[in-house]
């Protein structure tokens, strides 16, 4: 957040000073709008799992706090945390409508892995035993095992993007505010010691679909390098951007109550480029 | 193996596999040599030399021994270890090659195939001038009279060590042997290669070596080398060194349980030789009820005898050994297993095995194996209407864009 921040402060002060330049370097700005961007974001992102307590819980003794903590972990447990790891993702628009800002279909995908730990129930002693068949294992006492494990989830995701980007054309105010919406199909896979994991009727691979919104504000480096961004346009690159954006995702199968979950409020960064 | 050619500097890659019988010390190898010939005939009389001595290898069983040769020249060692209880065989390997030249031979004209042997030394200390080498004391072998103005193709082959009984291959004793070539063809070859079928057994030998190493180094020399043959004559050789001496076996491993799997660890202790390449993990159910070892028993002579080749088996390839471990995986969870540890050296000689250690696979709990809730796997056909919706979106608007609409 300090690093957008500085970068927020710089961007101002640059504008200010560097507006005018821009202008002369390119005044024909406001006729010529990108037709294509992408983008290479990355931020924390941690999935809700479920509505329900205990396989929340669960999430966290296998992914969490519990993969990391030596010893005997019961109910009575407190502080396990949540995975926050990090998710990067690739994102491209395509604009097809000039309505004041650009509005356009956007697609992207994304890439999130937690290690974990498999969980080994224990007797009083702390000596490992089978787990009782069918007993939730968030309530009895458990050890972390000795068997690595693996959550993958690839976000797919598909919508609109509406990009304000009249001040950064008019006026060269290098901001773009913008919002995303859309749809989402969240595949993920576990493996454990490498291989899918498998349990009855359960195989460790699904899908969960879901929708999105999301707010950022995309500042236009071209005025950092302005003279670079001018012959960069007759290239067609149109400029590159650097990105802040928060996201509500909701990606809970439209309410289904027994998928993963990976519902999620985080914010990202991301550095893209757009193409005419 | 690394096989270094005389007339210029030569190596080749492939695997190659040697195998000795412990107390005696008999080996078993499989190479194919050619000497490659690209050059055409020209002038009648032209003399013939040999151009390249190239090994191609068969036989590498189980792919256990296969492996690069060695770089910069050098000679690895080959391994000494025995093939019976592995293979439940004691075939010899075979070594066969071919011999191709450039030119055409001249009048009188003789080609010769012979071994010889010396102590090992890393890098073949021995120079190039002395290698391959005859004079009027070497024992009388016979050679090939090759026909004039003939671009010849010859072939020979034969099973090591077997075939070179009686020879007495050692350390101290240059020894000689021939092999006449029984087959002659005749070609004009370019670009191509040719393989004979051809391993008829040669001169009775023995290798008398039973620890230490030696170079075996296999010679080819065309020329007037009836009798002599000099350092001015075309020639070529590779040699390949046998390691007669088996590793120090490493320490136990530890062992970690896990879920239908153990995890098997060898430390950098474990270690006391420095051409270790591998370690070999042999394991089984531990027997029960009258087969059930006594409680402080750690040998494993349950591996010894069984062999190498019993499934299952796993190798610790790592050969950097700072964490070398191996997940074994497929086993059943509350019985116990006995694990069983050897190192292999670079020769493939395999050392005696380190204690047996045991461990029991335990049942642990996965993600999905416990999950409280209600998880339905899978993938769903609920996110069909979605992405149906968003492909005719998407090609609506590529209409649109197609007629110029913005």
């Amino acid at each position: 957040m300090m690093i957008a921040a500085w970068t927020l402060a710089a961007a101002t002060v640059a504008t200010v000073t560097l507006g005018t330049e821009t202008e002369e370097v390119d005044p024909n700005r406001e006729e010529r709008t990108a037709d294509f961007g992408v983008e290479f974001r990355l931020g924390p992102y941690g999935p809700r799992i479920s509505d329900n307590r205990n396989d929340r819980r669960y999430f966290r003794l296998v992914y969490g706090g519990g993969a990391e903590r030596e010893g005997v972990i019961d109910a009575n447990t407190t502080g396990l945390s949540a995975p926050n790891n990090i998710q990067f993702s690739l994102v491209a628009d395509w604009y097809v409508f000039d309505l004041i800002g650009q509005l356009g279909l956007s697609g992207g995908v994304g890439f999130w892995t937690v290690k974990g730990r498999t969980r080994s129930c224990v007797d009083n002693n702390a000596n490992p035993e089978p787990c009782p068949a069918g007993v939730d294992v968030t309530t009895v006492r458990t050890i972390r095992g000795n068997t690595p494990t693996r959550l993958t989830v690839i976000p797919l995701n598909a919508g609109l993007v509406y990009r304000f980007d009249l001040l950064d054309r008019r006026w060269g105010i290098p901001f773009v505010p913008y919002v995303r919406g859309g749809v989402d199909y969240y595949l993920w896979w576990d493996r454990v010691d490498g291989e899918i994991s498998e349990s009855g009727d359960r195989e460790g691979m699904g899908a969960t679909a879901g929708y999105h919104g999301a707010v950022g504000l995309a500042i236009n480096l071209s005025f950092v390098e302005p003279r670079t961004a001018a012959a960069a346009a007759r290239r067609g690159i149109a400029g590159t951007f650097l990105t802040g954006e928060y996201r509500r995702t909701v990606a809970d199968h439209f309410g289904r109550s027994n998928r993963l979950e990976f519902s999620d409020m985080t914010w990202s960064v991301g550095l893209g480029v757009q193409f005419y | 193996m690394n096989a270094v050619g005389g007339n210029g500097a030569m190596w080749v890659r492939g695997c190659v596999t040697m195998r000795f019988h412990r107390g005696i010390g008999v080996a078993v190898a499989g190479v194919l040599v050619s000497v490659l010939g690209l050059v055409p005939s020209t002038a009648l009389g032209q003399s013939i030399t040999l151009s390249e001595l190239t090994p191609f290898l068969e036989n590498c069983d189980l792919g256990l021994n296969c492996r690069d040769l060695g770089e910069n020249d050098q000679c690895t060692l080959l391994n000494s270890a025995t093939c019976t209880s592995e293979v439940g065989s004691t075939q010899d390997r075979e070594v066969s090659f071919i011999v191709r030249t450039s030119g055409v031979s001249a009048a009188n004209q003789d080609m010769v195939i012979w071994v010889e042997s010396e102590a090992y030394q890393l890098g073949s200390a021995t120079p190039d001038s002395e290698k391959c080498i005859r004079d009027q004391n070497e024992p009388k072998f016979d050679s090939l009279k090759l026909e004039t103005d003939r671009a010849p193709l010859g072939s020979a082959g034969f099973n090591f060590p077997a075939d070179l009984t009686g020879l007495n291959l050692n350390r101290d004793n240059p020894a000689r042997t021939r092999w006449t070539l029984s087959q002659i063809i005749y070609e004009a070859i370019e670009n191509t290669t040719q393989l004979l079928d051809d391993t008829a057994p040669l001169t009775a030998a023995q290798c008398t070596e039973t620890s230490g190493s030696l170079t075996v180094r296999l010679c080819v020399a065309i020329g007037n080398t009836s009798s002599v043959v000099t350092d001015a004559d075309p020639r070529k050789w590779f040699e390949f060194a046998v390691d007669l001496d088996k590793p120090s076996p490493p320490q136990p491993p530890s062992v970690t349980s896990r879920d239908s799997g153990v995890q098997v660890s060898l430390t950098p202790t474990s270690v006391s030789e420095d051409d270790v390449e591998r370690w070999e993990v042999i394991y089984r159910q531990q027997p029960t009820g009258a087969d059930a070892p006594a409680p402080n028993d750690t040998s494993c002579t349950w591996a010894e005898t069984s062999g190498t080749c019993q499934n299952p088996r796993v190798e610790l390839v790592n050969r950097q050994i700072q964490n070398a471990t191996e997940n074994i995986g497929g086993l059943t969870n509350g019985i116990p297993y006995e694990f069983c540890v050897r190192t292999v050296d670079r020769a493939a000689n395999r050392s005696d095995f380190a204690a047996k250690v045991v461990a029991t696979p335990q049942d642990e709990c996965d993600f999905i194996e416990c999950y409280p809730g209600d998880l339905r796997t899978g993938c769903s056909a609920t996110a069909l209407p979605m992405w149906a919706l968003l492909a005719l979106g998407g090609g609506w608007v590529w209409r649109r864009r197609q007629r110029g609409l913005r």
